[in-house]
Order: structure tokens, then sequence, then C-alpha cells
């Protein structure tokens, strides 16, 4: 009788060695999770980075703003054997803590301005 | 009805709704990440393209002649313009026709022509096009509007 009561009683709760298998189940689980979640913050922040840097360089670039790197060129154009240099300028932005970066090239104008 | 067992199945339950979250959130920030670089990649497609049609309509403007399809109507493609290295690959092609309204399509100047280049940038897999209008009569041509 004694020892039936000991086994009822022994078969409520969970042994130590449950609760340590389940609680580093846990750990680990819940450290890939955590880690997914994180990474995925990361990678989002960086998108929102990159989308916005995107924008400023752009439009940096558009009105040959600050920061505009510009460098003589030419721009070579060929079709059937026949070629043609285009002399101009390079206008280029970049933004170091993205990557982002954009080039554009403006011939010197000759008597093709347009008329506005 | 027997319970034995039934913590495990509650806890692969709970797991597997947390890991598909996870996935799923992982899932939607990459599609987020991709997206803005596309949207990147097609700006500086546009520049490219920008800049290979203004190249070729400066070199027309300036009278390079054998650039010009002749005769009025045709439609000349095959054109290359070699720019920086990083700024991908672009293929230009030029219609000559006369001036039209474009309602009626009926010419509105016998003797004014108009060149439309056309000029589609690749970079780095995506694509974008800039349409340049030029007009000109009696071999001078001036740049006229642009479009996409």
């Amino acid at each position: 009788m004694e020892i039936k009561a000991r086994r009822k009683m022994n078969s409520k709760g969970f042994t130590l060695v449950e609760t340590l298998v389940s609680m580093t189940l846990l750990v680990v689980i819940a450290s890939i999770l955590l880690t997914g979640v994180m990474a995925a913050g990361r990678i989002s922040g960086r998108s929102a980075d990159i989308t916005q840097a995107g924008y400023q360089q752009a439009a940096i670039l558009e009105q040959k703003g600050p920061g505009t790197q510009v460098q003589s060129g030419t721009a070579r154009i060929f079709r059937d054997g026949l070629e043609v240099f285009v002399a101009g300028k390079y206008y280029s932005v970049a933004d170091e803590s993205t990557g982002v970066e954009f080039s554009l090239f403006v011939p010197d104008k000759g008597t093709g301005e347009p008329d506005v | 009805m027997s319970k034995k067992g039934s913590t495990i199945i509650w806890v692969v339950s709970v797991l597997m709704i947390f890991t598909i979250l996870v996935t799923g959130i992982l899932v939607l920030v990459g599609s987020t990440h991709r997206s803005a670089l596309y949207n990147n990649h097609k700006q500086q497609a546009y520049f490219s393209a920008l800049s290979a049609a203004d190249a070729l309509a400066e070199s027309i403007c300036q009278g390079e002649e054998n650039f010009i399809p002749t005769p009025s109507g045709v439609t000349w493609s095959g054109y290359t313009v070699q720019l920086l290295p990083n700024m991908g690959n672009v293929d230009i092609q030029v219609t000559r026709d006369y001036v039209r309204n474009f309602d009626s399509g009926i010419e509105v100047d016998e003797d004014m022509e108009m060149l439309l280049i056309e000029a589609t940038a690749t970079y780095l897999g995506v694509a974008d096009r800039v349409t340049v209008y030029l007009n000109g009569k009696e071999g001078i041509w001036r740049i006229w509007k642009y479009g996409n």
C-alpha cells in the first residue's frame, strides 16, 4: 500500500531530468526564433535605409547638388561600324553607409540645347 | 478521454506557430529588401537610358547625319552607347517621321520632321526606358521634349 501511494505521488509533476531537458530545448528553440526575429529587424532597417538613400541620392544627382562628383569623359556611340565619341561630364553620387550609388552622363551642349 | 501525451502536442503546435510566424516575417522582410534594391537598380537604369539618349541626341544635334534614319518613316535599331562600366548596357532605336497631329495623325508641317530616340538601359537585370523627341528642318535638329 505504501509503495503504491509513493508511485502515485511520484507520477505527479515532472522529474528534474524532464525539466532540464525541456528547458534546454526551450532555450535552444527560443534562441533560434529570436535570432530570426533580430535578423528580420536588421534587414528591415537596412531596407529602409537603402530606400531612403536611393531617393536622396537620386534627388541630389538630378539637381547636381552638394556631394556630386564630376568627371570629364566621353560616351561612345556605335552602329554598323560607325563610331562617335560625345564629350561631356559624368556626374556621380554615393552613399557610403548603404552603398547606394548613381551615375549620369551629361553631354557638353553644342547647338542642340532645348528651346525651353 | 485520455489526456496522456497532450502536452507534447501543445508544445509542438505552439513551436510550429512561432516558427511559421518567424519564417513569414523573414520572407516579408526579404521581399521588402529585394524591392528596395530593385528600385535603386531601376533608378540607375533610368539615369543610364537618359545619359545614352542625351548623348545620341547631342551627337545628332551637332550634325552627325550618319545616325539619322533615312528616309522618313523608318526605324533604325542596333545603336549601342558605351558609358561608364558601372552604368549597365543601353540599346537604342531611332524612328524618323514627319511631325503629325497626335489626335488626327495628319502632318502639321510638311518640312518639319521628328526623331524619336528610344533608349532602353539594363542595370543588374532591371530595365528602364527614356524617350527623347527631336524636331528638325533642313538638317538642323533640336531636342524637343522628353518622355518615358
